[in-house]
This record gives structure tokens, C-alpha cells and sequence, in this order.
């Protein structure tokens, strides 16, 4: 019996279950404790000797690595569905990678430096074209920034169609007040990419030389540019335009060989049950293809139930 | 078979004793005479192949006697029929189970 075993001694055994627990994953962790602390009180009441409960918590540690290792992996899905999951991604990517600007030191200069020379966020100003010309080379650079952001807009239609949603068969009283949402929407991935593109191709640079290189900083931000503005037309096309939740569902209809007797083209279908997006599987040019019918409230009720 | 499985003696014998009856993870220490940390991925790992099932004692019986619920366990068909496969392998875990017989029951 170690019934005799000091209060501390205890506390100090439940504190090495404790770290052990801490390498268990977190949806399993509190059963894991809670199975663990259990036999703990019975290997106190039955063991013979100290060391026996102390070799017992050791032990909690081998079963702890056991479990992170085997236990199924909880997929944590990265959900943009929704318009607001999408924003706060965006900014978080942004500030990630600020964060990285602010640790690598050549970044971190370039930045104080632009402070204290009343240029901050003078990349902000740019955009709005109510900056004077640039006060040093920190804002040359930017200047330079925002070139690449003209230059990516150019090629962009190249890459693809700037086009923000599908053609609706029938007009609403509220389009006008949806389209404006999705706009507002769009406008402001864009806004949360420049920043993001930025902070990026600066930690490039600097990552690739301690005293920056802006032949790099250049073509990731061109590279950064295109690649951000693409994804976010493709993104806002594949978004219901009511309640800009991404679609899902998607459905092929039709088959290629009948593509002159019958429709070949796949129907994605909005979440909340505002509408079907059809997007034809050849494109024909000068058209843009894809339609959206929007459903009405039955529709609606009977998918979310 | 139980080497296709990865069914190791030393899992072969925490399955074994879980049979005879020691359904708890500090009894079949006690029994084994393994480590915990040995026998509790042991379980884990038999518990995830299907190879037996755990459930806690009911709290209000726990309450009752003043002590923690224990977690127990319980051999599967798909247990045993592994158990027959491994004592066929591991000609000793017969000697273990006798011993443990001997000694517990």
C-alpha cells in the first residue's frame, strides 16, 4: 500500500501526467487525462512501492507519443467558404507575413526607416495617388510596387477572364444591391492582397540576401500579383452572388460526344439554396459562358432543412 | 498472421491477459509484469485494430464506492480469433496464461 505517500508527491505526479498530456492531440486530451488520473488513483492505492507510481507517470509519457502518433489525424480543412473565413484568412496571410518582414533585420530597417522618414505607409497613399514624389529609395521601391501591380493588371486577361460572376436569366428588385456586395467583397481581397504581395516579396528579397535583392522583390511581387488577382476572379466566380459563400455540389450534366443535342456542362450549387451556377465545359468565344438561375424561397427551405 | 498484423508477443500477451479476465490497464501490468508505458499504447493499439472494445464504469457506481471509474476492456470476436492465431505463433503464451491463472484467478 502507498496510502502514506506525501500530499507533494502526489501533486508532483499528477504535474508529469499533466506534460505528458500535453503531447496527446487536443480533441482526445481530456479523455486521455482523465483515463490516465483514474488508474493514477489506483496505482497509489495498490502499488508497493514509490518508485512503482513514479515509473507508472513515466510511462504516461510513452502512451502520450503513442497517441499523437497513431491517432487519427484530425483534418482541420482550410474553409474559405464563407466571405468573412476568406477576409480573416487573407489577414492573417498578411500579417504572417509582416510579422516575417519585421524578423528578418535588412526587412525590418527598410521599414523603421520608412517611419522615421514620415513615409509610412506610403504604399497606402500611393494607391490613392495623393503622394508627392518619393522622399527616399524605401519609397522608390514601393513606387516599384506598384508598377508590378499595374503591370500584373495588364497581363491578367491573359491568364483569365475578368469577369466577377455568372449572367443571370432574370432581374431582381435587389441585384443591383447584391452585385454592389460583391463588389464590395472583391475590392476588398484585392485590398488585402497588395499588403500581402508586399510584405511577401519584401521577406523574399530579404531572405535571399541580408541586404535585400530587388531583382527578387520584383518578380515575386509581378509573380505574387498575378497569381493573387487570378485566384481572386476565380474565386468571386465560383461564390454565390447573394450570399458569397463558395459553391459546391458540383454536378456534371450531359455528355462531350452529344455537345450538339444536349447540354455538357457542370451545375454547382449554392449552400444556402440561393442558386444554380452553369458553366458549359467548352467555352465558346465571345461568349462568357457561365449562367447563374437563381431559386426562389422553396427551394431555399428545403435545402437547408 | 499476427506478424501480418504487427501482433507483437508482447501485445499478444496484454490480449491474452485481457482475456482471462484482467480487464483494466494497472491489472494487466500487475499480470504482465510490463511498464505502463508498454501496456497503455498496447491497449490503444488493440483497441484501434478492433481487437477489443473499452468502456468506463458507470460515475454513479464509482461515486458509490468513493474512487474513480475505471476504464475496462473486453476481448472482440475479432480479438479472439486473433488470440487463437497468436497462441499457435507464440507457443509461451499458453505457459501465461497458466501462470496468470495460477496467480490471479
Amino acid at each position: 500500500m502507498n496510502g502514506d505517500t506525501p500530499a507533494v508527491s502526489a501533486f508532483a505526479q499528477r504535474i508529469v501526467i499533466e506534460c505528458a498530456a500535453l503531447v496527446v492531440p487536443y480533441p482526445i486530451r481530456k479523455d486521455w487525462l482523465f483515463k490516465w488520473n483514474s488508474e493514477l488513483w489506483y496505482v497509489r492505492r495498490e502499488a508497493s512501492a514509490s518508485k512503482d507510481v513514479w515509473g507508472f507517470c513515466l510511462g504516461a509519457f510513452r502512451d502520450a507519443r503513442w497517441m499523437r502518433r497513431y491517432s487519427p489525424k484530425e483534418s482541420v480543412p482550410l474553409n474559405l467558404d464563407s466571405p468573412l473565413n476568406c477576409l480573416m484568412f487573407l489577414i492573417s496571410l498578411a500579417l504572417s507575413s509582416l510579422l516575417v518582414a519585421l524578423l528578418l533585420p535588412g526587412a525590418r530597417n527598410v521599414m523603421l526607416l520608412s517611419l522615421h522618414t514620415d513615409s509610412s505607409f506610403y504604399w497606402l497613399h500611393s494607391w490613392a495617388g495623393v503622394s508627392e514624389s518619393p522622399p527616399n529609395p524605401i519609397d522608390q521601391q514601393i513606387v516599384v510596387f506598384r508598377l508590378t501591380f499595374i503591370f500584373a493588371c495588364a497581363i491578367l486577361p491573359a491568364v483569365t477572364t475578368l469577369r466577377l460572376g455568372g449572367d443571370s436569366g432574370s432581374s431582381s428588385p435587389g441585384s443591383r444591391l447584391i452585385r454592389f456586395h460583391g463588389l464590395v467583397f472583391f475590392l476588398l481581397k484585392v485590398m488585402l492582397i497588395s499588403p500581402l504581395v508586399y510584405f511577401a516579396a519584401l521577406d523574399l528579397g530579404y531572405l535571399s540576401a541580408p541586404s535585400g535583392n530587388c531583382f527578387i522583390q520584383v518578380i515575386a511581387s509581378l509573380a505574387g500579383f498575378l497569381l493573387s488577382l487570378r485566384w481572386a476572379f476565380n474565386d468571386q466566380r465560383r461564390r454565390c452572388p447573394t450570399c458569397l459563400y463558395r459553391l459546391d455540389s458540383p454536378v456534371r450534366m450531359g455528355r462531350p460526344s452529344w455537345i450538339l443535342l444536349d447540354w455538357n456542362r457542370l451545375e454547382y450549387l449554392c449552400p444556402k439554396g440561393h442558386g444554380v451556377l452553369h458553366v458549359p465545359a467548352e467555352s465558346v468565344s465571345g461568349s462568357f459562358g457561365q449562367t447563374w438561375t437563381s431559386m426562389d424561397s422553396h427551394w431555399n427551405e428545403m435545402l437547408q432543412s | 498472421m499476427p506478424e501480418e498484423l504487427g501482433l507483437s508477443y508482447t501485445i499478444a500477451m496484454v490480449l491474452q491477459s485481457i482475456s482471462l479476465g484482467h480487464v483494466y490497464g494497472y491489472r494487466v501490468m500487475e499480470v504482465t509484469g510490463l511498464p505502463s508505458g508498454t501496456v497503455y499504447p498496447a491497449l490503444g493499439r488493440l483497441e484501434r485494430d478492433e481487437l477489443i472494445l473499452s468502456r468506463w464504469e458507470k460515475q454513479a457506481k464509482a461515486e458509490a464506492a468513493q474512487r474513480p471509474p475505471r476504464k475496462y476492456y473486453k476481448v472482440t470476436r475479432a480479438g479472439n480469433a486473433m488470440l487463437q492465431v497468436a497462441r499457435a505463433r507464440y507457443p509461451l503464451l499458453a505457459k501465461f496464461a497458466i501462470a496468470a491463472e495460477k496467480e490471479y484467478v
